[in-house]
């Protein structure tokens, strides 16, 4: 199974926010798409599930061209999470995930077959969502709530994983956990997953190839040593960072330092104070707390 | 938890520890929810056949409810010709349009909120209600028609109100696409047209304008068999129509790029779903005139009892429509004998305070 993306453009309302973007993902492996705000990423995950058709380019899956497909064919291979999904209505978790069973369903009126079940109970099972079965899905944590998405996604049986910031105002803590659930379902079940996220940290940590975006053309792509350098994130994020290898994660540490171009003001804790010292008469206590130590090392 | 496993093993198979958690019965749960569903239908179902016969023996005559039922299925003539007419002839359409009017009008205005997902959307809000009155206000004030005999204000109603959404449709279509919000305004500003050359028809209406009110007000004094034969299958068909998409209108609730990426063709999806629903309420108001409160309080009402799934949520808001409105209707010609209240008035006075105090009670249940 391979996924290839071949030279998509898109605009809107005649202002390009995609142009020329190509690449590949095989089976087992996650893409990480980065780049700053407005630099296209979300649209192209749009783009490639069909939601939003580009006008030059295509999107192919095993070969074949999903412009062709209608939306049930395309949500049989095309699993999606967004962003944050807020839904109001007190669906149970198990009726939200039996919602991934829709494109597969054949009769109208009748209830899902015992099959169906089965791909849901596993979907579950894998994301580990069994024991929320009866809960609320507007009353469950946004952890949650982002594994039972994740499970529906699943249900779909699809070829390709698309994910937007999946872990977006979630914690530390499930932020790993959701980000090693992808991984391993990547593997597990022989999908091709597309990450789109702005945690460079975590995306070098997860991802297997990396594409860096910038003002909708593809800047960088590859392995994390040749997109997360430091000159091509200064080029597109405009900042001056460090960058570290971790040997207990294996990946790379992006630690920003300041704004490039402003590099005369860094925002250090000892600079601010300095700032605040100039202009007012009494600084916060933990910066004065924080000078003190400073200045006894 | 085992959390710092995590750092280590970066392909580690991750464990969640369910087993720590109580284990459910997926199985369970799945039949017990469409054996409740069954449940429902069926004693919804008995509770609309009651309430047919109670409401066509109650009245100025008092008929024995067993007798209503020998009339009903033909059994030999043991009881004087008037009750037979009475039954058959008087209020059996009556019952019958009352229930129809009710189970369309709770059913489309459950898929209108859905499909808008907007909580005060009623089978009216995209100005249909509107067209209908100024169809009929043109038939009673101007005398004019398409159609002639006492078919002339139904006709003419229903006309309206298919040309307002036919309208409301098209100037909310923009590249193929028909964003509800988009949807939901030109609806508003269509209404508000044809309420303002129905009010300036009223306003030069002179003797006719008595008539005029009592038809926008709504009710099933003039109910005859003719408007049954014509009610009957574009509600039915409305109604299955709108069934049809439950699964749909469900994805549709979470939001439209949800329901697309779960296979759901949207737009034709609103289409389809806009058809039926304004077939239903078209047929409902050319019979009934403008009978509020049903399209928009039942479907909330059922939504705190069977939840938000519209596969039970639609045929549980009908039936209940159904009974309700026929309730409302008998209280509205018996309460005052001789006179009759308007049937729209009643649903509103009793409805309103009993909604209130589910919407106090249980909003969670809700969603919105």
């Amino acid at each position: 199974m391979k996924l290839n993306i071949n030279g998509i453009s898109f605009s809107y309302n005649g202002v390009k926010a995609l142009e020329g973007i190509t690449f590949e993902v095989n089976e087992g492996e996650v893409v990480g798409v980065i780049g700053p705000n407005g630099s296209g990423k979300s649209t192209l995950l749009r783009c490639i599930s069909m939601i939003l058709k580009p006008k030059v380019g295509t999107v192919l899956i095993d070969g074949k061209n999903i412009c062709e497909f209608d939306r049930k064919e395309i949500a049989k291979n095309f699993g999606v999470v967004p962003q944050e999904s807020v839904i109001v209505f007190p669906f149970t978790v198990l009726d939200i995930v039996l919602m991934g069973r829709m494109p597969h369903l054949r009769s109208r009126f009748g209830k899902e077959t015992l099959d169906d079940l089965e791909v849901v109970k596993n979907a579950m099972k894998v994301t580990s969502t069994q024991h929320l079965a009866n809960r609320v899905i507007n009353e469950i944590s946004g952890g949650e709530r982002q594994r039972v998405i994740i499970a529906r996604a699943l249900a779909q049986e699809p070829k390709v994983l698309l994910l937007d910031e999946p872990t977006l105002h979630l914690d530390i803590n499930h932020q790993l956990e959701i980000l090693e659930l992808i991984r391993e379902l990547a593997i597990k079940n022989n999908l091709a997953v597309v990450l789109v996220t702005h945690d460079l940290n975590l995306a070098s940590r997860y991802c297997d190839k990396f594409m860096l975006l910038k003002l909708g053309k593809i800047y960088s792509v590859g392995l994390a040593e040749d997109v997360l350098t430091i000159d091509n994130i200064r080029d597109v994020y405009d900042i001056e960072v460090e960058i570290s290898y971790n040997e207990k994660t294996e990946s790379y540490n992006v630690i920003p330092i300041c704004c490039a171009g402003k590099a005369a003001y860094t925002s250090t804790k000892k600079e601010i104070f300095s700032l605040i010292q100039s202009k007012t008469s009494t600084p916060p206590q933990a910066l004065l707390e924080h000078a003190k130590r400073q200045s006894s090392r | 938890m085992r959390k710092s496993e995590h750092i280590i093993g970066r392909y580690g198979i991750s464990d969640y520890g369910t087993e720590e958690k109580e284990k459910i019965d997926m199985d369970a749960l799945f039949s017990k929810k469409y054996l409740r569903w069954f449940l429902t239908i069926f004693s919804l179902s008995i509770g609309l056949i009651l309430t047919f016969i109670l409401a066509l023996a109650v009245g100025p005559v008092d008929i024995p409810k067993l007798t209503v039922f020998k009339i009903l299925f033909h059994f030999p003539q043991s009881w004087p010709d008037t009750y037979e007419i009475i039954v058959l002839e008087v209020r059996l359409p009556r019952v019958i349009l009352a229930g129809l009017v009710g189970a369309g009008l709770a059913v489309a205005g459950c898929a209108m909120q859905g499909l808008l997902r907007n909580p005060i959307a009623s089978p009216y809000v995209l100005g249909l209600s509107s067209g209908a009155a100024f169809g009929a206000a043109v038939a009673i004030v101007l005398g004019f028609s398409f159609v002639k005999g006492s078919l002339a204000i139904p006709f003419m109603a229903f006309i309206f109100a298919l040309i307002a959404i036919f309208l409301v449709y098209n100037i909310a279509r923009i590249e193929g696409l028909v964003p509800t919000e988009t949807l939901l305004l030109a609806g508003i500003a269509v209404g508000l047209f044809f309420s303002a050359m129905v009010a300036f028809l009223q306003y030069i209406a002179g003797e006719e304008l008595h008539s005029l009110i009592i038809w926008l007000l709504g009710g099933f004094w003039a109910s005859s068999w003719n408007k049954v034969y014509i009610a009957l299958p574009l509600i039915l068909l409305g109604i299955v129509g709108t069934l049809y998409y439950s699964r749909e209108l469900n994805l549709m609730l979470l939001g439209e790029e949800h329901a697309l990426n779960l296979g759901v063709n949207v737009e034709s999806v609103k289409k389809s779903v806009l058809v039926f629903s304004t077939l239903t309420t078209a047929a409902a108001v050319s019979v009934s005139g403008i009978i509020g409160f049903v399209g928009i309080i039942v479907p909330h009402i059922m939504r705190i009892f069977v939840g938000p799934d519209h596969r039970i949520l639609l045929p549980s808001s009908g039936l209940v429509g159904a009974i309700f409105l026929i309730w409302m209707d008998t209280l509205a010609r018996t309460i005052i004998q001789p006179t009759e209240l308007p049937v729209g008035v009643i649903t509103a006075v009793l409805g309103a305070p009993f909604f209130l105090y589910l919407l106090r009670s249980r909003k969670r249940l809700m969603g919105w």
